[in-house]
């Protein structure tokens, strides 16, 4: 089973990889276009807010909700992976389920 | 220790030993352990040019580096044996003096090298070389700066992240 992290760090992928460490592009996972789209626009905006220095907080609790909505939704596309969300606004991390919202 | 005498060794170096060094019967600063000794130059960087001297009287040159945040790193290159690497953490204050710039990091740096070793923990000492480069400026006063390098048989960037205040908030190794 592999297990990622949707995590927005400035200049990674949006995507890491929790066991073997790095980042994985979206490509190599085989996702949506609607994903990988997704992920891109939404990384964009928090690469923003951590050149602003991630002082609106509102806007962060934006962002992370936008990336945990990301992670349910490859979580509804992938088989047999796991799926963490990590603010790297407030370096916190949640497991994202499909059953729960989140964890 | 036995099997592979430099993982014997690593196993027995301690990040205490490597802050205790003495003055060693050969004349030169080092520790000796049960069944190696490490002399060399412990330098203001924290980095330390040394040799493992075996009952086996096998030589064989490796590094020692401080990690300012994690600890300290021994990484060994023998002609005939694999890279490798070791680590072990608590190191004090004494041995922190990796970088020569005024900067100083923020917490998350320590927090993301912890999370993901693979793309953020490289050496303190590449910092220097990495802020020498011609920043790209960013929104907000923000500067990154990247540095071409190759790490874990990866060619990619070593980049640095530089708020307004002069703080780095960010330590990333980007493969290609």
């Amino acid at each position: 089973m592999k297990y990622i992290v949707i995590d927005a760090s400035l200049s990674g992928t949006g995507i890491r990889d929790k066991y073997e460490g790095g980042y994985i592009l979206a490509e190599k996972l085989s996702l949506s276009s609607e994903i990988t789209q997704r992920l891109c626009v939404w990384l964009v905006k928090y690469e923003n807010e951590h050149y602003n220095g991630f002082i609106n907080f509102r806007t962060i609790d934006e962002l992370d909700q936008e990336g945990k909505d990301i992670g349910l939704m490859i979580k509804k596309e992938l088989l047999y992976v796991k799926i963490e969300y990590f603010s790297a606004a407030r370096m916190t991390n949640e497991i994202i389920t499909d059953e729960s919202k989140y964890k | 220790m036995g099997g592979d005498p430099i993982q014997g060794a690593i196993q027995g170096i301690s990040i205490g030993a490597l802050n205790h060094w003495e003055i060693q019967s050969n004349g030169q600063l080092g520790w000796e352990g049960p069944e190696v000794t490490i002399w060399g130059h412990k330098t203001i960087l924290g980095h330390t040019q040394a040799w493992w001297n075996r009952a086996s009287g096998a030589i064989t040159q490796v590094n020692v580096e401080f990690d300012v945040i994690l600890g300290a790193r021994l990484i060994y290159n023998a002609a005939n044996m694999a890279v490798s690497e070791s680590s072990a953490s608590n190191v004090t204050e004494e041995s922190t003096n990796l970088v020569n710039h005024n900067l100083k990091y923020d917490p998350r740096v320590r927090m993301r090298a912890l999370e993901d070793p693979v793309s953020y923990n490289f050496p303190y000492r590449f910092d220097d070389a990495i802020l020498e480069t011609t920043p790209i400026p960013k929104s907000n006063g923000y500067n990154l700066f990247q540095l071409e390098g190759n790490m874990n048989n990866k060619s990619g960037f070593f980049e640095i992240g530089v708020t307004r205040d002069g703080i780095i908030d960010h330590r990333f190794f980007k493969p290609f």
